[in-house]
């Protein structure tokens, strides 16, 4: 099991599909990063101004944690459609290139075989996830140094530097499970096609369905709400509240793992019943 | 008697209402080289599939080594090792690489014995190549190579040959003997080729619109009853005179320098002693009914709307 684990990964992990997550991500933050830079002042002070008015400003608000948070955004639309590539792909791609052939007809079951490749899913998106918190903590404290965190919602927050650490690596967590969930169904979509497309297209169209939807104030979205995996997908956006709702997040962690058993079940019975013509 | 390694008990499979394969019955022998043909859209593919897990069917039962492949799968796959349709692979990994994932599939297979599979296929030297480098023939010989990974007491060859170039076939040919005479490994062989099955195989089904037509050993199947004979003798006309006022000859005529005519199979020696005591030099008796002629005959009369349906 684990041999085959390990090859599954080598292999999945020599295709360059694999990486485009990643350079993208890797082009995108830096990119970012010295495009505020170069802005200079003016970018602070424009998105500050609202503020100048009625608060006093001190210390540096525009600083490495607010860049992350700023990046983290890219969780809602661009980062699942990054990790869709790859989870779309790993059982269509197969179906594409006719391995099914040699894939299904050894020793190891059917059964086995998507475990393993739904692991390696989780694997991708996982590292993808940490690749991104790295990355845009990092850079974002070369570039903007470090201080308080200014969080702009419903209400406005300033979080002490001193537990951002610790709320940045539960909110990148909270971000993985969310993530998986947009993985499996990708999974279960590339289990029922030939080509990866299909499977990317259509979780990108599912979540931004789901996503309108929720953003919606119209009665009858409110209560298909609660059925919808997107409404728990933000968990991360709780962990810069204050204080930490843990009660709210663990229900949206247990929901989204919920999601995710149920979408692989549904992969496991399919592909189990399914005529392999590739 | 002969150990039965694989048996189909009225393996039918329906795709709607269409019967690719409808009560398919075959046996194959231990130590058999099983030629396994039909033409295309015959229910060949199929019914590999079917014996190969990758299709479910719709009706009917597989056994292989005498156990239920729905309930013994991988204690059964274990055995088999397979090639159907052509040879694809993971273009972007090394033959090796690509050997290993597929051995993992297996259990573990070890690094010399993906050599050893790789120095029959004569890809030892290209083994670090990326397969998107190979050419067909070389995928072909690779898939053989993979098919060989575990030492496969069954093994399934779906169009082996196929885009080899004439010295590739030939090899594919005598290693197929040689597993089957030194290793005693049992052998499904799916062609086109009739020559090639005719070459090899000891045994042979023919299907044609998902249906059986004819099981059993090649020579006995040939052999059957009548056969196309060619007389070549110096005067022609005497011997299609005297020939044809004999009751067991029909179809005779006189075709260039030749008298074809259709007789049972053990009157070869009549004809030939009938011919020399009418004074008549025979130059040759050739009895040529081949498996070309014989497959065309059982496949070319039926049509596919003659295929069977579901009955709603």
């Amino acid at each position: 099991m684990f041999r085959i684990l390990y090859l599954e990964i080598l292999k999945t992990f020599k295709k360059w599909r694999t990486y485009l997550g990643f350079l993208t991500v890797g082009i995108i933050i830096p990119l970012v990063a010295t495009a505020i830079k170069l802005s200079g002042e003016h970018l602070d002070k424009g998105i500050m101004r609202q503020f100048q008015e009625e608060f006093i400003i001190v210390g540096n608000l525009f600083n490495g944690w607010f860049f992350s948070h700023l990046i983290m955004n890219s969780l809602f639309i661009h980062i699942p459609f990054l990790i869709a590539l790859v989870a779309g792909d790993i059982l269509a791609g197969e179906a594409t290139a006719g391995t099914y052939r040699i894939l299904l007809t050894h020793y190891a079951s059917r059964t086995k075989i998507l475990i393993i490749k739904y692991i390696t899913t989780l694997f991708y998106s996982l590292l993808l996830i940490l690749f991104l918190a790295i990355l845009s903590l990092v850079i974002g404290h070369l570039f903007f140094s470090n201080g308080d965190l200014l969080i702009l919602g419903k209400e406005i927050l300033l979080l002490p530097q001193d537990e951002l650490f610790f709320r940045f690596i539960l909110s990148y967590l909270c971000a993985v499970v969310a993530m998986w969930t947009v993985a499996s169904l990708a999974f279960l979509f590339s289990s029922f096609v030939e080509n990866a497309i299909g499977p990317i297209i259509g979780t990108m169209s599912v979540l931004i369905i789901f996503l309108i939807i929720s953003e919606m104030p119209i009665e009858i979205f409110e209560n298909i709400k609660p059925y919808l995996f997107t409404t728990y997908t933000s968990v991360w956006m709780k962990v810069f509240n204050d204080p930490i709702p843990y009660s709210e997040i663990y229900n949206s962690l247990k929901y989204l793992m919920l999601y995710s058993l149920t979408f692989f079940t549904a992969t496991l019975v399919y592909f189990n019943r399914k005529d392999i013509l590739s | 008697m002969n150990e039965i390694v694989l048996e189909t008990k009225n393996l039918t499979k329906y795709y709607k209402k269409v019967a690719a394969v409808y009560d398919l019955n075959i046996q194959v022998f231990r130590g058999d080289v099983f030629g396994f043909l039909g033409p295309n859209g015959a229910g060949k593919s199929t019914t590999i599939r079917m014996i190969l897990s990758l299709i479910k069917p719709t009706n009917g039962k597989i056994e292989i080594f005498g156990k239920d492949l729905k309930k013994h799968r991988s204690e059964v796959l274990k055995r088999v090792g397979s090639l159907v349709e052509k040879p694809d692979f993971y273009n972007h990994l090394s033959a090796l690489d690509n050997l290993k994932f597929i051995g993992s599939l297996n259990g573990n297979v070890d690094n010399n014995k993906i050599k050893k599979v790789l120095e029959i296929a004569n890809l030892i030297d290209r083994m670090h190549d990326k397969v998107k480098n190979y050419s067909h023939g070389m995928k072909q010989r690779l898939g053989i190579a993979q098919a060989l990974l575990n030492d496969p007491e069954l093994l399934i060859l779906d169009e082996p040959t196929s885009g080899l170039d004439p010295n590739g076939m030939h090899e594919v040919r005598e290693l197929i003997k040689t597993l089957s005479s030194e290793f005693n490994t049992t052998i499904i062989l799916s062609s086109h080729l009739l020559y090639e099955v005719e070459q090899v195989a000891t045994r042979m089904a023919i299907i044609n619109l998902g249906k059986l037509i004819v099981q059993g050993k090649v020579q006995e199947i040939l052999n059957d009853e009548k056969q196309i004979i060619h007389i070549k003798v110096d005067n022609l006309q005497k011997a299609f005179e005297l020939l044809k006022n004999e009751n067991y000859v029909s179809d005779i005529k006189i075709e260039d320098v030749f008298i074809k005519l259709t007789a049972p199979n053990n009157k070869t020696s009549d004809i030939n002693e009938l011919l020399v005591k009418n004074q008549i030099k025979v130059s040759s008796i050739i009895p040529k009914r081949t498996l070309e002629d014989y497959y065309l005959e059982l496949t070319q009369n039926e049509h596919p709307k003659m295929r069977m349906k579901k009955n709603v």
